[in-house]
C-alpha cells in the first residue's frame, strides 16, 4: 500500500524543517512536515497567515530566503532527484523546469523595466535550446490559454497590465517549461471577486487540459472546493490534517479543521451559524508546549500540553495529528 | 510634445536668472578688480607711486566700470546676445577665447574621472549589495565612507606629494610636456595621459565611493523585491539576475546623478587644477576669483550654469527611455 502511494507521487517531502535563524533566536516556520504531492492531483494547503505555507512552498524550490534555512529533512522529486543535494547549476535547471511557482502578490513578480514577452522568452531560453520562433509560438499559445491577447501582452511592460492580467501572465510564465508541479501561492488574494472567479476557472481549465500537479496555498477554504482533490491543513508550521477534499469537509477530524469549517459559510452542509475559533493565532516565537493548538482547543487534555501529536492514519488516506481524534 | 517646449523655456529662464544673480553676487565679493590690480602693480614694482598705479589701472579697466550697476548689467546681457562675453581684466584676452582654450582639458580630465569612478563604483556597489552582512562588506563600507569623506583637493595634495616629490614618477605641472609637439602623435598622447593621470586619480579616488554606496543601498532594496526571488525561481542564471534584474533597477536613480555630474564636469575643480597647475577651467576660476576678474568670472559661471541646466533637461528626457514607467508629460 505505501509502495503504491510512493509510486504515484511526484514529489516526496520528508520531515522538512525550515528555521529562520536570527541573532539569538530561531523560529521553526515549518516543523517536521511530510507530505507527498501526487501525480496530476491538485493539493490544497490551507492555513492562516504565518502558518508556514509560503515557507513550505519556497522550500520545494529550495529557495527559502535568508535568514531562513532548511535545517532537516529530505526532498525527493520524481523518486530520484534529491533536491537538497543539487549543485547550484543543477538546482537552477531544476527550478521552473520541474517545479514552477506563481508567487503571492504576482503583482510584483515581473521586473518592472522589462517587457512581459522578454521575461517569458528569457525563461525559456535559459532552460532550453529552442529557436526564438518556437519559443515565441509557445509563449503566445500559453497566453491564449490564460485568455490574454498574446501580441499586446508580450509587448506590455508590467505596469501596463491590470492585477488580474499580471496574475494570468504569471500563470502562463509558470507553464512555459511544462513543469510537473505548479505551486500557486494565494493566486486570488488581492484581486476583486470577478478576477478571482476568472482565475479559478482558468486554473480548473488547466487542470483538465494539462498533466500537471498543482499545489494551491490559500487561507480561503471556498477556493479549495472548486479546484482541489486533497487538502492539507497547516497550523503553526505543522500539517495537522490531510485528507481528500470531500472527506475533510464532511468528516474533519482535527479540532482546528473543525473550527476552520465552522468559521466559514458551509459549501456542502446546511446553512448554520458561523463560529470563530477562540483565542489568537500562535506566537511563533513562543509556541505552547505539546500540541501547539491546545490553548485554543475545546478538547484539550493534560496529555496535549505535554506531548506533541504526530500524523496518524485515521481512516483511508485521512491523516490527523491529534491525540484525541478518536474521541472528538 | 508641449511638455518639451515648456521644459526648454524653463531651462532658458533658469539660465537667465542664474546670469543675473551671479552678476550681482560676484560684485558683492569684498574688494574689486581695480584695488587688486593696483596692489599687484605696486607689489611687483611696475608702478612707483600709488597714483601712478591707479592711473595705469584705470586705463586697463573696462570703460563702463563707473556706470550704475543696472546699466552694466544691461550692457553685459546685450553683449551675451551678441556672443561677446567681454575681455578678462587680468589677462586682456577675450573671455570666450579663454573658455575655448581651457575647456577641452577640463572636460577631458573630468569625463575620464567620471566614467572611471561611475563604473568602478557601480560594480563595487552591486558586489557589496550581494555580500550583505559579510565582514568583507562591513570593512568595505567603512573604507568607502572614509574615502568619500576626503575632499578631492586633499587627495590631490597627497598624490602630488607622493608621486611628484617623494617618488617623482609623474610630471608636476601642465597638460603636456614642452618637448612634444601638440597634434595627433603618440608622444603627445602619452604625455597628455601622463599629465592627466594624477588629476583624474584625485577625482576617482574620492568620487567612486559615493557611487558605490548609492547603488549598494538601492540594490539592497531591489534584492528584497519579489521579482528578484521570482527570477531565481525561474532558474535564471545569477549573472543575468545581477545585470538585468538587480542592476537595471538599482541603476535608475544613479543615472540621474550621472547626468547631473556631466553638467558639473564642465566646471572642473579650482583647487585640484591649481595643485597640478593644469590649464583647465578650474584654474581660471581660481585666478579669476583672486583677481576679482568680473568678466571672466561671469563668463565661466554662464558656461557652467548652461551645462548644468542642459544636463538637467537631458536627464529628464533620457529618463523616459530607460524607465518605461516614466512618461513624458507626467
Amino acid at each position: 500500500m505505501s509502495e503504491q502511494r510512493l509510486f504515484r507521487s511526484i514529489y516526496n517531502i520528508e520531515n522538512i524543517t525550515v528555521e529562520y535563524i536570527m541573532r539569538n533566536i530561531s523560529v521553526k516556520a515549518v516543523n517536521n512536515v511530510s507530505i507527498n504531492i501526487r501525480n496530476r492531483e491538485a493539493l490544497g494547503i490551507v492555513g492562516e497567515s504565518g502558518s508556514g505555507k509560503t515557507t513550505l512552498a519556497l522550500s520545494l524550490l529550495n529557495l527559502v530566503p535568508s535568514p531562513g534555512k532548511i535545517t532537516s529533512g529530505k526532498l525527493i522529486f520524481d523518486g530520484k532527484i534529491d533536491v537538497l543535494s543539487l549543485s547550484d547549476e543543477e538546482l537552477r535547471a531544476f527550478r521552473w523546469k520541474q517545479v514552477a511557482m506563481v508567487f503571492q502578490g504576482a503583482l510584483n513578480s515581473f521586473n518592472p523595466v522589462l517587457r512581459i514577452g522578454d521575461q517569458m522568452l528569457e525563461t525559456i531560453m535559459e532552460h532550453e535550446k529552442v529557436s526564438k520562433q518556437e519559443a515565441l509560438e509557445r509563449i503566445s499559445r500559453l497566453l491564449k490559454l490564460v485568455r490574454l491577447e498574446p501580441n499586446r501582452t508580450m509587448k506590455a511592460f508590467p505596469h501596463e497590465l491590470s492585477g488580474g492580467m499580471k496574475q494570468r501572465a504569471m500563470i502562463a510564465t509558470a507553464l512555459l517549461l511544462n513543469p510537473r508541479v505548479l505551486i500557486l501561492d494565494e493566486p486570488t488574494t488581492a484581486l476583486d471577486v470577478i478576477s478571482q472567479k476568472y482565475i479559478l476557472s482558468i486554473l480548473s481549465d488547466l487542470k483538465k487540459k494539462l498533466e500537471i500537479s498543482m499545489v494551491l496555498l490559500t487561507h480561503d477554504l471556498a477556493i479549495c472546493t472548486e479546484l482541489v482533490d486533497r487538502i492539507a491543513v497547516m497550523y503553526a508550521g505543522r500539517i495537522v490534517e490531510v485528507a481528500k477534499m470531500e472527506d475533510l469537509f464532511l468528516k474533519p477530524r482535527h479540532p482546528y479543521t473543525m473550527g476552520l469549517l465552522r468559521a466559514v459559510p458551509s459549501v456542502v452542509g446546511d446553512v448554520r451559524k458561523l463560529e470563530p475559533i477562540p483565542g489568537a493565532p500562535p506566537d511563533m516565537f513562543n509556541l505552547p508546549s505539546g500540541c501547539p493548538f491546545h490553548p485554543r482547543c475545546p478538547y484539550a487534555v493534560e496529555r496535549c500540553k505535554r506531548e506533541e501529536p504526530y500524523l496518524e492514519e485515521a481512516s483511508e488516506d485521512h491523516f490527523v495529528a491529534c491525540h484525541r481524534w478518536r474521541e472528538v | 510634445m508641449k511638455w518639451i517646449y515648456r521644459r526648454v523655456l524653463l531651462a532658458l529662464l533658469s539660465i537667465f536668472f542664474t546670469v543675473v544673480l551671479t552678476f550681482f553676487l560676484i560684485r558683492l565679493m569684498p574688494g574689486n578688480p581695480m584695488d587688486v590690480y593696483v596692489q599687484m602693480l605696486i607689489r611687483s614694482g611696475r608702478a612707483r607711486t600709488r597714483e601712478e598705479a591707479i592711473e595705469r589701472a584705470k586705463s586697463l579697466m573696462p570703460l563702463n566700470m563707473n556706470d550704475p550697476l543696472w546699466k552694466q548689467l544691461i550692457d553685459y546681457l546685450l553683449g551675451i546676445l551678441r556672443g561677446d562675453l567681454g575681455r578678462s581684466i587680468s589677462s586682456f584676452t577675450p573671455v570666450s577665447e579663454i573658455i575655448v582654450k581651457s575647456l577641452p582639458w577640463t572636460v577631458f580630465v573630468s569625463s575620464m574621472a567620471l566614467a572611471t569612478s561611475f563604473s568602478i563604483g557601480t560594480i563595487l556597489g552591486l558586489v557589496l549589495a550581494y555580500k550583505r552582512g559579510t565582514t568583507f562588506e562591513g570593512f568595505s563600507v567603512a573604507a568607502l565612507t572614509i574615502f568619500g569623506a576626503i575632499p578631492n583637493y586633499i587627495m590631490a595634495l597627497l598624490l602630488f606629494y607622493l608621486f611628484t616629490i617623494v617618488y617623482p614618477i609623474f610630471p608636476m605641472r601642465g597638460a603636456y610636456s614642452s618637448t612634444v609637439t601638440p597634434g595627433f602623435n603618440l608622444n603627445f598622447i602619452l604625455s597628455v595621459l601622463q599629465h592627466a593621470l594624477l588629476p583624474i586619480a584625485s577625482y576617482v579616488l574620492t568620487d567612486f565611493s559615493g557611487w558605490a554606496l548609492g547603488i549598494r543601498a538601492m540594490a539592497s532594496t531591489v534584492l528584497g523585491e519579489d521579482y528578484v526571488t521570482v527570477a531565481k525561481a525561474r532558474g535564471l542564471r545569477e549573472s543575468k539576475i545581477i545585470t538585468n534584474y538587480v542592476g537595471r533597477n538599482s541603476i535608475l536613480p544613479q543615472f540621474t546623478g550621472l547626468i547631473l555630474s556631466i553638467g558639473f564636469m564642465f566646471g572642473g575643480s579650482p583647487l585640484v587644477e591649481s595643485i597640478f597647475t593644469y590649464p583647465g577651467i578650474g584654474r581660471f576660476f581660481a585666478s579669476a576669483v583672486s583677481a576679482r576678474d568680473y568678466p571672466l568670472l561671469q563668463g565661466l559661471f554662464l558656461m557652467l550654469s548652461i551645462t548644468v541646466i542642459l544636463a538637467n533637461l537631458l536627464a529628464d528626457l533620457l529618463y523616459t527611455f530607460i524607465d518605461p514607467r516614466v512618461k513624458v508629460g507626467d
